[in-house]
C-alpha cells in the first residue's frame, strides 16, 4: 500500500520528466519496471549502447532497497554491460543497492543516475573478479549478498 | 502498510505520542495516502514516502521527515544493525540522541491547510477539505463512511447516506430486472452501474437501451449533438452527426486541426528539450563562474585600459574572446618569467657541481700521492727484508757445524728484531701527514 502510493507518485513524475539517456520502459505494475540507460559522453566501452534494468519492489519500498539488476534481452538486443563491478549475470555491486547502502530517500531515477554515471566513469574493460564462480554458484538475492566494497571510486 | 509494531524500548522513545494516532479512532485515516487537490510547494515532500510531511519531526541534522516514515526507517535500520546506531536518511549522519524534536508549529499549520479529497473518493464522496480536517469529516459526516447499521439486532455495517433509508438494508433482495440476489444496500449500485438488463434511455435520442449497451449506443446516436472536432481550437459548432459532417467539410478549423495538433506536439517537445538545455545552461554558467573565481588573480594582472578599450567597440562575444585572450598573453609572460628562473637555477646548479667536482679531483690527486709515496716505502721495506734474510742465509752457511734447532732460533729471532722496526716508521709517517 505505502510501497504503491510513493512508486505512483515516482511514475507521475516520470512521466513528465527524466534525465536524459534514462526511459522508462514498463511499469504495468507496482512490482516490477524495467528501464533503459545509456552511457551519454563517449566511453568507448558504452558506445552506442542501451542497457536495460530490471527494479523489483517489495512492499516495504521504499524502506527496503529495490532488487536492481541488468537484464539480457534478444530483441531489442540488450546485454549487461561489462564493469569491474557487474557480473556478467546482471547483479550490480553497488553499495547503494545493499542494505547497509540503501536509504530510503533515494529513488528509481536516482538510482538509474547513479548507475549511469558509475559506467560513465569506467574505464576498465573487465568483470568483477572472481566473476565465473560468482555466476556459477550465487543463489543469493541480489540485496542480501554482502559484496565488500574495497574502492570508493565505485 | 501498517508500521511494524515497536519491539523495543529504544524505539518507543522516538515515537513520541502522536496525539492524532492515539485517539480512538473507527478509522484513523493515512493521511500520507491522501490525494492533494492542489499542488504543493517542494520543500513540504517528505523525502521517504514523497507526499508533505505528516506529524513531521526533525532529527538532529535538522533533516525533516514524517514520524511514521523515520520510524520505520530506523526500525528497518535497527533489524538489520548489530551495533544500535542509526544515521539520518538524507545525509547518513549518525543520530546520538533519538528523541525527536518538534518542528515549529507554522509548519504544522501550513500542512493541515493543504486541500485534500476525501479518503473515500473512490466510493463516490465528493468532498474535498483542509487536511487537517479530514479525519473529521470521515468520522462524523462523510455519507460514504461505513457506520453500524441501524438494526439493533444486525452486527454488518452500512454506508452513512443510507441509514436515512431506515430499517436494516442486509436482507436479501433480487434485483427486478436481471433476477440476481444482493443485500438492499448494494442494489442501488448495481442497479445504476452494473445490471445488464436494466433498461436506459439515450440522453440525446430518448430511444430506450439496456444499461450494457449504453455507451456502445451513444457513440453511434446519429441524435447525438457532437461538438466540432475543432473545439479544444476555438470552433464553438454543436450539433447532430449529420449536420456536423457538413460543417466539418466548411469549418477551416477542423481542416487545420491535423497541423494544429503537430503544431502543438512540436511545441511540448520543444519546451522539454529547452526546459533540458535551461538546466543544462545553469550548470554550465555555475561552472564557468567558478572557473572565473578561480582565474581572476591572474586577469587582474592585465593591462586593464587595453582590454576594457576593445571590449567597449565590440560585441560582449567578442570581449569575452579578447579577455581569454589577455589572459592567454598573461599565461604566456608568467611562463617566459618561469623558465628564465629556471634557467638561472640551472646555471647555479652546474656551478656548483663544477666547484664541487674540483674539490674532488684535488682530492683524488692528493690521494694519489699519498698512494705513491706508499709504494715507495713498502718497495724500500721489500728491499729491506730481502737484504736481512740474504744475510741469515749467510750467517747459517757459515755455521753449518752447529745444531739445526740453534738455526731455527736465530731465524725466528732476527724476524722478532725486524717487525717493531717497520711498525715505528709506519706510524711516524702517518702522524706526520695528518
Ligand atoms: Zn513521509
Ligand atoms: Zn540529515
Ligand atoms: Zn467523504
Ligand atoms: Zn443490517
Ligand atoms: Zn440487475
Ligand atoms: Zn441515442
Ligand atoms: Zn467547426
Amino acid at each position: 500500500m505505502f510501497a504503491s502510493k510513493r512508486l505512483g507518485k515516482e511514475l507521475t513524475k516520470i512521466h513528465q520528466t527524466l534525465p536524459p539517456g534514462i526511459s522508462l520502459v514498463s511499469a504495468s505494475d507496482f512490482k516490477e519496471w524495467q528501464m533503459d540507460i545509456k552511457v551519454l559522453d563517449a566511453n568507448p566501452l558504452y558506445l552506442d549502447q542501451t542497457y536495460r534494468l530490471r527494479f523489483r519492489f517489495s512492499n516495504n519500498y521504499p524502506i527496503e532497497a529495490p532488487e536492481v539488476t541488468f537484464i539480457t534481452l534478444s530483441s531489442p538486443s540488450r546485454t549487461v554491460p561489462t564493469h569491474p563491478h557487474i557480473y556478467s549475470n546482471g547483479i550490480i555491486c553497488l553499495d547503494l543497492l545493499g542494505t547497509q547502502g540503501w536509504s530510503p530517500v533515494q529513488n528509481v531515477e536516482s538510482v538509474c543516475m547513479s548507475i549511469q554515471s558509475m559506467l560513465t566513469g569506467n574505464t576498465k574493460n573487465e568483470r568483477p573478479p572472481g566473476n565465473e564462480e560468482f555466476v556459477a554458484r550465487n543463489t543469493q538475492r541480489p540485496r542480501d549478498i554482502r559484496f565488500v566494497y574495497e574502492d570508493a571510486t565505485v | 502498510m501498517a508500521t511494524p509494531p515497536p519491539s523495543s524500548p529504544r524505539r518507543l522513545s522516538l515515537l513520541q505520542a502522536d496525539a492524532a494516532l492515539q485517539r480512538p479512532q473507527v478509522n484513523p485515516v493515512d493521511l500520507r495516502s491522501l490525494e492533494y487537490v492542489d499542488p504543493y510547494d517542494h520543500n513540504l515532500m517528505c523525502a521517504i514516502c514523497h507526499s508533505p510531511f505528516v506529524c513531521p519531526v526533525r532529527l538532529e541534522c535538522d533533516h525533516v521527515f514524517c514520524q511514521r516514515c523515520v520510524n520505520d526507517a530506523m526500525s528497518y535500520q535497527d533489524r538489520d544493525s548489530r551495533v544500535y546506531i542509526v544515521s539520518c536518511p538524507s545525509c547518513r549522519r549518525k543520530i546520538e540522541n533519538r528523541a525527536i524534536a518538534p518542528v515549529p508549529k507554522i509548519l504544522s499549520h501550513i500542512l493541515d491547510d493543504l486541500r485534500v479529497k476525501c479518503p473515500l473518493e473512490f466510493l463516490g464522496c465528493p468532498e474535498v477539505t483542509a487536511r487537517g480536517d479530514v479525519q473529521d469529516h470521515v468520522d462524523k459526516y462523510c455519507a460514504y463512511a461505513e457506520v453500524e447499521c441501524s438494526s439493533e439486532s444486525c452486527l454488518l455495517t452500512v454506508l452513512r447516506k443510507d441509514l436515512v433509508k431506515g430499517g436494516c438494508l442486509h436482507r436479501v433482495v433480487n434485483c427486478e430486472d436481471c433476477e440476481r440476489s444482493f443485500m438492499e444496500k448494494d442494489l442501488e449500485i448495481h442497479r445504476l452501474r452494473h445490471c445488464e438488463v436494466v433498461e436506459s434511455s439515450c440522453p440525446d435520442c430518448n430511444v430506450p437501451v439496456l444499461l450494457r449497451d449504453i455507451k456502445v449506443h451513444i457513440e453511434r446516436c446519429p441524435n447525438a449533438i457532437l461538438l466540432c472536432n475543432a473545439a479544444e481550437y476555438g470552433c464553438a459548432f454543436a450539433a447532430r452527426r449529420e449536420t456536423l459532417d457538413e460543417h466539418l467539410n466548411t469549418c477551416p478549423l477542423a481542416k487545420l486541426v491535423p497541423f494544429l495538433r503537430l503544431q502543438n506536439e512540436r511545441l511540448e517537445a520543444h519546451e522539454a528539450a529547452l526546459k533540458l538545455l535551461r538546466h543544462k545552461n545553469s550548470i554550465l554558467e555555475t561552472s564557468f563562474s567558478t572557473i572565473q573565481e578561480t582565474l581572476s588573480p591572474s586577469a587582474n594582472l592585465i593591462d586593464a585600459p587595453s582590454s576594457s578599450a576593445t571590449a567597449s567597440d565590440t560585441g560582449p562575444f567578442d570581449s569575452t574572446a579578447h579577455h581569454l585572450l589577455c589572459l592567454h598573453e598573461s599565461l604566456r609572460e608568467e611562463v617566459s618569467r618561469v623558465s628564465a628562473a629556471v634557467s638561472e637555477v640551472d646555471a647555479k646548479a652546474s656551478m656548483m657541481v663544477m666547484n664541487e667536482s674540483l674539490r674532488i679531483k684535488e682530492d683524488l690527486s692528493h690521494a694519489n700521492a699519498a698512494i705513491g709515496s706508499m709504494r715507495m716505502q713498502l718497495h724500500w721495506l721489500m728491499s729491506a727484508r730481502l737484504q736481512n734474510q740474504q744475510r741469515v742465509a749467510m750467517v747459517r752457511a757459515q755455521s753449518s757445524g752447529e745444531g739445526l734447532t740453534s738455526s731455527a732460533d736465530a731465524g725466528s729471532s732476527s724476524g722478532s728484531v725486524e717487525l717493531p722496526v717497520r711498525r715505528l716508521s709506519d706510524s711516524t709517517r702517518q702522524d706526520t701527514k695528518l
